[in-house]
């Protein structure tokens, strides 16, 4: 039997970042989700008998625990109820179960009374935690593989864009000699270069276009690997000589009749 | 956490949808004839003919190499692969190389950058077949096409097929 009592204790539950707390008398106690739920489930029916499968069902929703869960969890809400009562708070009787007796000098808040709205959290409890477990195992592992691939696609189109030099020297003779890349001392083999100036590829097009037309020859010269490159362009005819016979290549531009 | 991961991955996917290439500057059938000259070596002739499929984005070529004073036929090889325009640069790379099944068994050249014969290596937009090369390109009275390797800083040029003068 429930014994009378003259002054009330109450209790009161929250959760507050996925951790569950009871409060009697201004005290904190943190406590796990099935001690917090059985003792909610107990003050909110009072009166009415649990059986220790009805409490593992409350206390443990999602997953199967031993039976003796339920009394551990018990044992540990009544030890928080001997600091505040010397009264024996949760009830247990043989065949019928536990109880918490309506004459019992502990009460819920009614801020915690569990209302439809409070009886849909307690529902979402279990989804809060699956929440909670994907925060940690999903959610931040994604995030952290889209930081490092838009990180690693930024790197490597910076990289793609951000090449060499992209100067041309020009020399006015009575052809245009573009030579690649700049410095290259194969401008040495042309004597007659008077003059350079530096274009971008935007200024060299159209450059080179009124070069084409006013009848003097285009010379692209590089250097790859100790050996010349150099593509002669006169109007639409294009000659191109490769090699390391620097006389013999000359030779060979002026024989098809490239300015130089 | 929710939020920044939609903001990267909203940011992940717009940049993927800009990373679009744009359309190829050049297509259909352009020739590179290449005389090769080096000390204490028959002089050669290497000439490319490659095929520039602009819808697809691929290009095909046939290259053969040939003693340039007999025209003695030393073989050749056919290469293909990706070809795109990535905004103001050309992004190639090699898909396949076959070698032209009359090539010489033991000559090895080394032509410019241009495929070493037997241990195809090169290819003829490129240097180095595995590598992804990037190029700046340009056209000479909108018919003659150059182009600038930027891994290794040299300039070539092609001409339309139809302008032979074979």
């Amino acid at each position: 039997m429930v014994g009378k009592v003259n002054l009330k204790i109450v209790v009161e539950f929250f959760e507050s970042g996925g951790n569950y707390f009871i409060v009697i008398e201004n005290e904190k106690y943190k406590s796990p989700y099935s001690e917090y739920a059985i003792l909610k489930k107990l003050l909110n029916e009072k009166n009415h008998y649990f059986t220790i499968e009805d409490l593992m069902l409350i206390g443990w929703p999602d997953r199967v625990v031993s039976v003796n869960s339920v009394p551990v969890a018990i044992t540990n809400l009544r030890k928080i109820f001997k600091h505040h009562t010397a009264q024996k708070v949760i009830l247990n009787t043989q065949n019928l179960g536990y109880i918490i007796g309506a004459d019992s000098d502990v009460k819920i808040a009614n801020s915690s009374l569990l209302t439809d709205a409070v009886a849909k959290e307690k529902i979402r409890i279990p989804v809060n935690r699956i929440n909670q477990a994907l925060d940690i195992s999903l959610k931040l592992p994604l995030l952290i593989i889209n930081i490092v691939f838009l990180a690693y696609i930024l790197i490597a189109k910076t990289s793609l864009y951000t090449m060499k030099d992209q100067i041309y020297d020009i020399s006015h003779t009575q052809s245009a000699v573009i030579i690649s890349p700049k410095g290259t001392h194969v401008k040495n083999f042309f004597d007659s270069i008077t003059s350079k100036s530096t274009l971008n590829i935007d200024e060299l097009t159209p450059y080179l276009t009124d070069v084409s037309t006013s009848g003097k020859s285009i010379l692209f010269v590089s250097k790859y690997r100790q050996k010349i490159i150099i593509d002669c362009i006169r109007g639409n005819q294009l000659d191109s000589l490769y090699g390391d016979h620097v006389d013999k290549i000359l030779s060979e531009l002026k024989a098809i009749g490239c300015k130089l | 956490m929710k939020i920044f991961n939609i903001i990267f991955f909203v940011l992940l996917v717009v940049f993927i949808c800009f990373q679009q290439h744009s359309k190829l500057p050049i297509s259909g059938f352009y020739l590179r004839s290449e005389k090769v000259f080096i000390k204490n070596e028959q002089p050669l002739q290497i000439e490319t003919k490659i095929n520039f499929l602009q819808a697809a984005d691929k290009y095909t070529s046939i290259t053969n190499i040939s003693d340039l004073e007999n025209q003695l036929n030393h073989g050749g090889f056919f290469i293909n692969g990706d070809i795109y325009k990535d905004k103001n640069r050309l992004i190639a790379i090699t898909e396949n190389i076959k070698e032209i099944s009359d090539t010489e068994p033991y000559f090895v050249y080394v032509a410019s950058s241009s495929p070493i014969v037997r241990k195809i290596q090169k290819s003829m937009l490129g240097v180095n077949v595995k590598e992804k090369r990037i190029y700046e390109t340009w056209f000479i009275n909108s018919r003659i096409f150059c182009y600038k390797d930027l891994n290794n800083n040299f300039i070539k040029c092609l001409r339309p097929q139809s302008e032979l003068s074979i």
